[in-house]
């Protein structure tokens, strides 16, 4: 009796709640009766479920239990209840009101609310035609991808004990640059894996640093990779949830896989009660299209700052970062460990406005996500980004993996913590100020280092990146002091040494470049890049016996390396080897077919002995990949030889355009200009050579025989008698002024 | 004398309908009816509830395995309950070998075990004391640890284990403490209980 009083009354207040709702919805079904206003599975409950569960709730979905039919969600109805006026799920921790984003999850208060009367009135099934539940593809989302990668040995999850991370290396088997439109994870076991973040590693570092053991996994939550030396910054958030199916870019937004590249599968696995394993494949579809718009991820942090006494429980760890360029921002992920309670993140505008980027206020590892915002979020130049992140260390953090707390720093393993704020940001450059070329992004990456440097002036990644950025722009002194400073921080690193050879080379300091090579070579004897960069400084300064050991050492370490062979055809051929090189040349573009010194090399040996033709394509695809002076010069020299004047017109004169205060390109245009018969036109050209090289008595003597020609006599007198001047003895001026 | 016979009728008569109605607390996955949940030398039973689509019990499993492990050779009893009405031996079968093998299955689909302990959710633990030479009693019901907080939010490692406490208590002779505080789990669902008052 008594239970049948509770249940009637409940019947009651669900439908008094469910008939308020529709009526503050405004739906004209709010006028029915209290008791038909009753939600059903039918009617309300299903169309929720479908559009707002099901993704991952389905059979072999990486939601626990599938939630597609009626009996299955009545089984689950109360957890239903429970998690969604709890807003565990659907999982989505940003509050509303503090950042529009795409793909919004938070369940609206309207659902949550139908969601509890249909439980509280017995779940009823409802007489309304049945909803046909939604497919989901069990295989590749957009079809078969272009490249599978796939890891080679499953990787084992013990049935309990704490979550685990991972990081599993996947080397990428391609030859040359892609550009990837859109990337699927398939983590093999979805119910395993939490989440998982995809990260290039351009120079296979992770693999090099784990020779043994890259392919079990390497734990860490947080990886840092080494991004090589051209400035080739992060740019998308690869990044995988439960619910995500595949990431397409943007378009005009690809991302490049350089070949080298190795993509780490960075995973958050959770312990189901079972052994398990997993074996990952990520799928990826490649575009033509190179990518037109270049965003880039920017990082708030301020690591050092943490370090957090044990019971605190409101511990604040804040940083900002001042834009120097207007950005659009695409995406936001911020990132904490187990003790991150709040986040906040916010852009002050030049104006003083504040703009929100996002808030939360119950950070939870296990439901972390990337957030792309619903429009992108413009910032002009001078905005200030701030982060705010608020850490509990008490005993009350439920999270808390250590019992009782203990003082907490930063640190990569899951007891350690961090306080990262991702932005993923479209820079534009300032029409007023930056030339057409210029790269705003390194306006960004010079903004962000300095931002390290003023929170840890010690800090050996941000002197060696804007280090790195000093000698992009060509100021090799500053570039030197601050790979000096990286040093000092951290001796010993190879490729710090590497890369203050490199800059003190630039700078004309040769000598001080070799011993730097050479002690990175003593410090870590296989370092690919200082090995490289001693074979390639000695075979310029002729130093070629020694030039080609080194080389001969790359290419038996690495024999598929298309660099190390065309390093050695090139000493080979330098060493007047042509037979060898050409070897070289064609296994570094069989590995590499746009490699452009093997391109550039076996032009040169196919020039050389006469095969025009041949050596016509190499130059063209020498050309495509890197416009230079030389493959120009010797493309034009080859047209000239081919008595295809007008194209040799066309390439000497780009060549020109590429060495502009060169006096050779000037001298060869006025030659075939007057082969031409173009008189005025090699006369400039013969102008030119002399004022950009007034030395040469050849050139003067020259420039008078053209001013003769054109009938300038006066002209001509002046030139050669600035030839005999500079050397009294020439027959040929002599010549040529006793005529006049 | 009559009355004294009268007696012992009744009494052989009671004892009798007693090693008949020897209690049925549930079906093995093979169908057989299980009628004792513990030898003359068991000290304890532990009943521990759980469900094959409950995440949460699932997830549960290396604990649970942890104290069958260390209380085994005490004199300790351990099933895996479950109470699911709709449970089907297969389907116990196939769970309990992907979870642990070595672990003793029983189905309760009459709730006896339920009703017995009264278990509300999975997984959650019942240790029984000997009440009689067959019958059990509940010393403790509840938690098994305060890994789960709720749904979707829990400790990264349990800080109290509720279920080992109450066991270490009863061999030990103490008083067992009651039960604390509600876990996360999955609602048992079994008609045959929830028809009772």
């Amino acid at each position: 009796m008594n239970i049948a009083v509770r249940l009637g009354l409940a019947t009651l207040a669900a439908a008094a709640l469910a008939a308020a709702l529709l009526a503050l919805s405004g739906n004209p079904a709010a006028t029915v009766s209290a008791q038909s206003a009753t939600p059903t599975w039918r009617r309300q409950i299903a169309p929720i479920l479908y559009k707002n569960c099901t993704s991952c709730h389905h059979e072999g979905g990486s939601g626990p239990f599938s939630l597609t039919s009626y009996p299955q969600a009545k089984r689950w109805a109360s957890v239903m209840q429970t998690v969604t006026q709890s807003h565990v799920m659907p999982p989505w921790l940003p509050e509303p009101g503090f950042g529009a984003f795409a793909g919004d999850r938070r369940l609206s208060d309207e659902d949550i609310a139908l969601i509890r009367a249909w439980v509280e009135s017995g779940t009823p099934e409802g007489s309304d035609p049945a909803l046909k539940p939604p497919m989901y593809a069990a295989d590749w989302e957009l079809g078969p991808p272009d490249i599978i990668l796939e890891m080679t040995t499953p990787l084992p999850v013990p049935a309990g004990g704490a979550d685990l991370f991972e990081n599993i290396v996947l080397p990428v088997p391609l030859q040359s640059t892609h550009w990837v439109r859109a990337m699927e994870i398939k983590p093999g076991s979805p119910q395993v894996v939490h989440h998982a973040n995809v990260i290039l590693d351009p120079t296979a570092s992770l693999r090099r640093a784990h020779p043994s053991d890259w392919q079990h996994g390497i734990p860490g939550m947080d990886i840092l990779v080494d991004s090589g030396n051209s400035f080739d910054p992060d740019s998308h958030f690869l990044f995988w949830k439960p619910d995500s199916t595949a990431l397409v870019e943007p378009p005009g937004m690809p991302w490049k896989l350089d070949p080298g590249t190795d993509l780490v599968l960075n995973l958050h696995l959770k312990p189901t009660g079972k052994p398990e394993s997993v074996r990952a494949r990520i799928g990826l579809y490649f575009t033509p299209n190179p990518a037109t718009e270049h965003p880039m991820l920017l990082q708030l942090e301020h690591d050092a700052a943490l370090d957090i006494p044990a019971g605190q429980s409101a511990f604040v760890v804040e940083d900002t970062l001042r834009l120097p360029v207007r950005v659009d921002v695409l995406g936001i992920y911020p990132h904490a460990h187990y003790l991150g309670k709040k986040m906040e993140a916010w852009a002050t505008l030049p104006s003083g406005d504040r703009r929100w980027l996002i808030l939360i206020k119950d950070w939870d590892i296990d439901r972390q996500a990337v957030y792309r915002f619903a429009k992108p979020v413009p910032l002009p130049l001078g905005t200030v980004v701030h982060m705010r992140y608020t850490y509990d260390n008490s005993a009350h953090n439920v999270r808390n993996p250590n019992s009782p707390p203990i003082r907490v720093r930063a640190g990569n393993r899951s007891v350690d913590e961090m306080g990262h704020l991702w932005l993923q940001v479209l820079p534009h450059p300032e029409p007023a100020s930056d030339a057409p070329t210029s790269d705003p992004r390194l306006k960004l990456e010079r903004a962000w280092m300095e931002n390290r440097l003023r929170k840890d002036p010690g800090d050996d990644i941000a002197l060696y990146n804007l280090a790195s950025l000093f000698t992009t722009e060509g100021d090799n002194a500053q570039a030197i002091q601050l790979y000096r400073r990286a040093l000092a921080k951290r001796p010993g690193n190879a490729r710090t040494i590497t890369s203050l050879g490199t800059a003190l080379e630039a700078s004309g300091d040769w000598q001080g470049a070799q011993s730097q090579y050479r002690a990175a070579i003593l410090r870590e004897p296989q370092y690919t890049d200082a090995i490289f960069n001693l074979a390639a400084l000695d075979l310029r300064h002729g130093s070629l016996p020694e030039a080609e050991q080194l080389f001969r050492d790359l290419v038996a370490a690495h024999p598929g390396d298309a660099g190390a062979r065309a390093g050695l055809g090139s000493v080979l051929l330098a060493s007047e080897r042509p037979a060898d090189a050409r070897s070289e040349f064609e296994a570094a573009l069989a590995a590499a077919p746009d490699n452009y010194d093997a391109l550039l090399g076996l032009a040169q040996i196919h020039a050389s002995s006469g095969d025009l033709k041949i050596a016509e394509p190499l130059l063209l695809r020498a050309i495509a990949v890197r416009n230079d002076a030389e493959p120009q010069r010797l493309l034009a020299m080859v047209y000239a030889g081919t008595g295809k004047m007008d194209l040799a017109l066309v390439h000497l004169l780009a060549w020109q355009r590429l060495q502009p205060s060169d006096a050779e390109p000037h001298r060869a245009l006025a030659q075939v200009y007057s082969q031409l018969g173009r008189l005025s036109d090699a006369l400039r050209e013969q102008t030119q050579v002399v004022t950009l090289a007034p030395g040469s008595t050849a050139d003067w003597n020259d420039l008078g025989v053209l001013e003769a020609q054109s009938g300038d006599k006066l002209a001509a007198r002046r030139a050669l008698e600035h030839a005999l001047a500079l050397d009294p003895e020439n027959k040929a001026a002599k010549a040529n002024l006793q005529r006049l | 004398m009559p009355r004294r016979l009268l007696v012992l009728a009744t009494m052989l008569t009671a004892l009798a309908c007693h090693a008949q109605q020897r209690p049925e607390f549930g079906r093995n996955t093979r169908g057989q009816a299980i009628t004792s949940l513990g030898g003359p030398h068991t000290r304890a039973v532990v009943l521990f509830f759980v469900a094959s689509d409950c995440p949460v019990s699932n997830r549960t499993f290396p604990e649970m395995k942890r104290l069958r492990q260390k209380f085994s050779s005490r004199g300790v009893r351990f099933w895996f309950v479950y109470p699911n009405q709709n449970e089907r031996p297969i389907q116990v079968r196939l769970h309990q070998s992907a979870y642990d093998p070595d672990g003793q299955a029983l189905l309760d689909e009459a709730g006896a075990l339920v009703r017995l302990s009264r278990a509300r959710i999975t997984p959650q633990v019942s240790v029984l004391a000997p009440d009689g030479a067959i019958h059990w009693k509940p010393v403790y019901t509840g938690r098994i640890d305060n890994r789960s907080i709720q749904f979707g939010k829990e400790r990264p490692q349990p800080t109290e284990h509720f279920a080992e406490r109450a066991l270490s208590s009863l061999l030990a002779g103490r008083a067992v403490a009651p039960a604390i505080g509600t876990g996360a789990g999955c609602a048992i669902v079994n008609p045959a209980v929830s028809r009772e008052p």
